[in-house]
């Protein structure tokens, strides 16, 4: 049996591929493996939010819940990605709710233990804010591009 | 660089004749609300057989004529066409009935690089009413699936309403010999799989860069996002292949109606390597 280190499984993951090993030791430290069964609740809307997490397999809706509909999914969550911006600012609460599409093992990292450690060391703060803003960077760009309804607007003759 | 000197498909065929060739209607499937595949045979001769990627001009009687995709080869000369609603020619050929007589010419444009992704693995990004010429595509390679590396079909639609080929979609998926994967802009009840832009199902890809050849078709803007995040991940651009669309008038290079910079949709598309297209395709008003 291979036994692979919690930095070994970031190092594996495409959103702490490229930072410095010293940084994703110390993100380690905060971080441990979880899996949700499909159909499971992963966070919900209005609760506190106590971290995030890195999806390693599986696919995760995001939503809303909107009362006598269940859950509006807005988006999916796939490999790769990150789940949960919410942890990084006050109220610190879940503004989504997010639900496993399918089976989900993910890496959790804790606010409670990452929150202080970024303070102190605003360098390695300074980057995975970073990173998080490429992420909500992308995540409007999607949105964007929805809003845009292109296939809708295609108007395309040829094919 | 790709260059069009190079012959990249069949070229243009038929160039002689402007007369459409009439075909009947033997066939009309209702794919989805606005999106009709009619299937035609000629009333006597036929046109030159299309390949995968060519279009046909069809000519519904009184109301005009519109460049259609090929969306499956058939056999003994009949052509199948998967035609949108958006209204003018296409409400017409939309409301087609099994019987009525359309005219035909072409085929025209060059093809999907088929035979050039021959040993790779294959990418193929379809959004929208663009599954209808990449439909081909998957057939080919699933008739001769050992000639093919890794194959990824992903799929994006506005709505799973609005998904083309469900029916197909799902017998692919469970024959495991094409990674199909589909997306949609917005959710509705009963929809389990993703949603979102269709980038975001290529994320979950593994892609060997060196090996991997892509085929694209859909809206400009999704097109050039897909590339965008295939060239990112060290897909060469010239292993990248969209299909353009423009306004077709003749579909013989000589109206000027197709032009994209120094190309001609109709004759030098209207499939295109991304390498030669990208500049052109963010120049507004082009
Ligand atoms: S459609 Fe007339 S030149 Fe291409």
């Amino acid at each position: 049996m291979v036994v692979t280190t919690m930095a070994e499984e970031l190092a594996a993951h495409r959103f702490f591929r490229t930072i410095p090993s010293d940084l994703r030791e110390r993100l380690a430290g905060c971080a441990r493996n979880v899996v949700f069964a499909p159909g499971e609740r992963i966070c919900v809307e209005g609760t506190h939010a106590s971290g995030f997490f890195a999806i390693r397999t599986g696919r995760v809706n995001v939503g809303i819940y909107v009362p006598h509909q269940g859950l509006q999914v807005l988006e999916t969550r796939h490999a790769g990605d990150v789940l949960g911006f919410s942890w990084l600012f006050p109220p610190y609460r879940w503004q989504i709710d997010a639900v496993a599409g399918e089976r989900v093992r993910a890496i959790e990292l804790h606010a409670d233990c990452l929150l202080p450690y970024l303070e102190e060391h605003p360098a390695g703060g300074y980057l995975l804010v970073r990173m998080f803003a490429q992420e909500m960077e992308e995540t409007i760009q999607s949105t964007r591009l929805r809003l845009l309804d292109v296939y809708g607007r295609d108007r395309v003759h040829a094919r | 660089m790709s260059t069009l000197a190079e012959p990249r498909g069949p070229g243009v065929a038929a160039r002689g004749s402007m007369t459409p060739i009439p075909h009947r209607v033997v066939d009309v499937v209702h794919e989805t609300r606005e999106t009709v595949t009619l299937t035609l045979e000629p009333v006597s001769d036929g046109i030159v057989a299309p390949v995968a990627g060519q279009f046909t001009m069809l000519w519904a009687w009184g109301a005009g004529e519109v460049p259609i995709s090929v969306s499956a080869l058939a056999a003994d000369g009949r052509l199948v066409h998967t035609i949108r609603d958006v209204a003018g020619v296409t409400k017409t050929l939309c409301a087609s009935r099994q019987g009525d007589v359309l005219g035909v010419r072409g085929p025209y444009g060059c093809g999907w690089g088929i035979d050039a992704a021959r040993g790779h693995d294959l990418v193929i990004v379809a959004g929208g009413i663009g599954l209808a010429p990449l439909r081909p595509v998957v057939h080919a390679v699933l008739a001769e699936r050992s000639e093919f590396g890794r194959v990824s079909l992903v799929v994006g639609a506005r709505t799973e309403q609005e998904l083309l080929f469900r029916a197909e979609l799902d017998e692919w998926w469970h024959r495991h010999e094409v990674d199909v994967r589909t997306i949609v802009d917005r959710s509705s009840p009963g929809w389990s799989g993703s949603v979102g832009v269709v980038t975001g199902e290529l994320v979950g890809l593994e892609i060997d860069p060196a090996s991997t050849r892509a085929m694209v078709c859909g809206p400009e803007v999704m097109m050039r996002v897909v590339a965008q995040h295939l060239t990112d991940r060290g897909v060469a651009a010239s292993a990248i292949e969209v299909s353009v669309e423009r306004n077709m008038q003749c579909a013989v290079k000589t109206c000027g109606h197709c032009q994209v910079g120094p190309f001609f949709a109709c004759t030098d598309g209207p499939v295109l390597p991304w390498d030669v297209v990208a500049s052109l395709l963010t120049v507004r008003e082009l």
